[in-house]
């Protein structure tokens, strides 16, 4: 198995990749403000392929260990992420700028909302959207899965997940604590065999 | 801060630690001690609430703030958010802060990769539900699609995408 994974591979630290706070900032404010209906594509399109901050393996990485922590997936990468860019202040810069200008939106929306919910072309324009949404995902799932095409095992216990989460519809806790120990256990096995 | 505000706040506290893999997983938790034990909001409120924290940007965790905005104003909508991701925070920081120093480590490299597989076939489930859900006319299955290709093939960013579906939607074609 190759071994170019972040901090100590063939890319420099995340620390050494010239990232600001300024630019930390702007990055996750842009992610916050135009994430829609989730913010996994909108996250993947900034930090992965506009900024190029992350390949699209490392982000895979990050994701992985923000899926079994518990709350907002989004939360725990923004603070993941900054602080391993910059430390406590890089964490907490990220968090802020995903959260403050949505907070601040939704407390708007929520005043205005109740008089608009009726009308016909809002109905349709918030279907429409959600529709678009599930096309991004659809999108990012491709792309997250493309540097793994090659690794068997990711294609078979993926396939199995996918089974299990969307057609047998498991709650998403027992998809993780049964799937989980046996996927790392079966990648600590392929590793050991490949040295 | 009154007594309804600081129960809710425990219960978002306690919440946010089950929420493993995002808010969509305590959803029904939520209605249950919101809507249901305390009657704090109506089913239809709870539901309102919800469709508009999807529609609005930034992440699906706004729903929180709204539960928090709608039973207690302004401020419990603000200390709700941070209640819920106060835990999150913490745990995240723990890993960041241990990364580099595990980086080297084989149980951490195993940790890393490991999970891999189950998350892209997690993300692959949520791309495969929610398409199910939304993509319910023969026009919503084709903005899905334009979506995504639009997505794949051009360096267009998601939010533009996402407007000219909202275009689409509300001149009434879905």
């Amino acid at each position: 198995m190759r071994d170019h994974l972040s901090d100590g591979g063939l890319r420099p630290p995340l620390a050494d990749r010239g990232i600001t706070l300024g630019a930390l900032f702007r990055c996750f404010l842009v992610i916050g403000i135009t994430g829609f209906g989730g913010v996994l594509p909108v996250v993947v399109h900034e930090i992965v392929r506009k900024r190029e901050w992350l390949d699209a393996e490392e982000f895979t990485e990050i994701l992985s260990i923000c899926q079994v922590l518990p709350g907002p997936n989004i939360v725990n990468i923004s603070v993941l992420f900054g602080m391993r860019v910059a430390g406590l202040r890089g964490g907490l810069v990220s968090l802020m700028g995903l959260l403050l200008l949505p907070v601040a939106l939704v407390l708007v929306l929520g005043t205005l909302y109740s008089g608009f919910a009726d009308v016909p072309q809002v109905q349709g324009a918030v279907r429409a959207v959600a529709a678009g949404a599930a096309g991004l995902l659809i999108a990012v799932s491709l792309r997250l899965l493309w540097p793994q095409r090659r690794n068997p095992l990711v294609l078979g216990l993926g396939a199995v997940v996918v089974v299990a989460a969307a057609w047998v519809r498991w709650p998403l806790i027992w998809v993780i604590l049964c799937f989980g120990p046996l996927s790392l256990l079966l990648t600590y096995l392929r590793m050991r065999r490949d040295g | 801060m009154d007594d309804t505000l600081l129960r809710l706040l425990g219960h978002l506290f306690v919440q946010s630690l089950l929420a493993i893999g995002g808010i969509y997983v305590i959803l029904g938790e939520l209605q249950r001690v919101v809507v249901v034990e305390n009657g704090w909001l109506t089913p239809e409120d709870f539901t309102s609430l919800f469709a508009l924290a999807q529609a609005s940007p930034g992440p699906n965790t706004l729903f929180v703030t709204l539960i928090g905005w709608r039973i207690s104003g302004l401020w419990g909508g603000v200390l709700a958010t941070l209640v819920f991701v106060l835990p999150s925070l913490m745990l995240s920081a723990l890993i960041a802060r241990g990364w580099t120093r595990w980086s080297g480590q084989r149980w951490f490299a195993v940790l890393r990769r490991g999970l891999i597989p189950v998350t892209v076939g997690l993300l692959a489930s949520s791309a495969v539900l929610l398409t199910l859900a939304a993509a319910v006319t023969p026009v919503a299955v084709i903005v899905t699609g334009v979506a995504a290709a639009l997505s794949l093939g051009t360096r267009l960013p998601p939010v533009a995408i996402l407007a000219l579906a909202g275009v689409v939607g509300a001149f009434g074609l879905i």
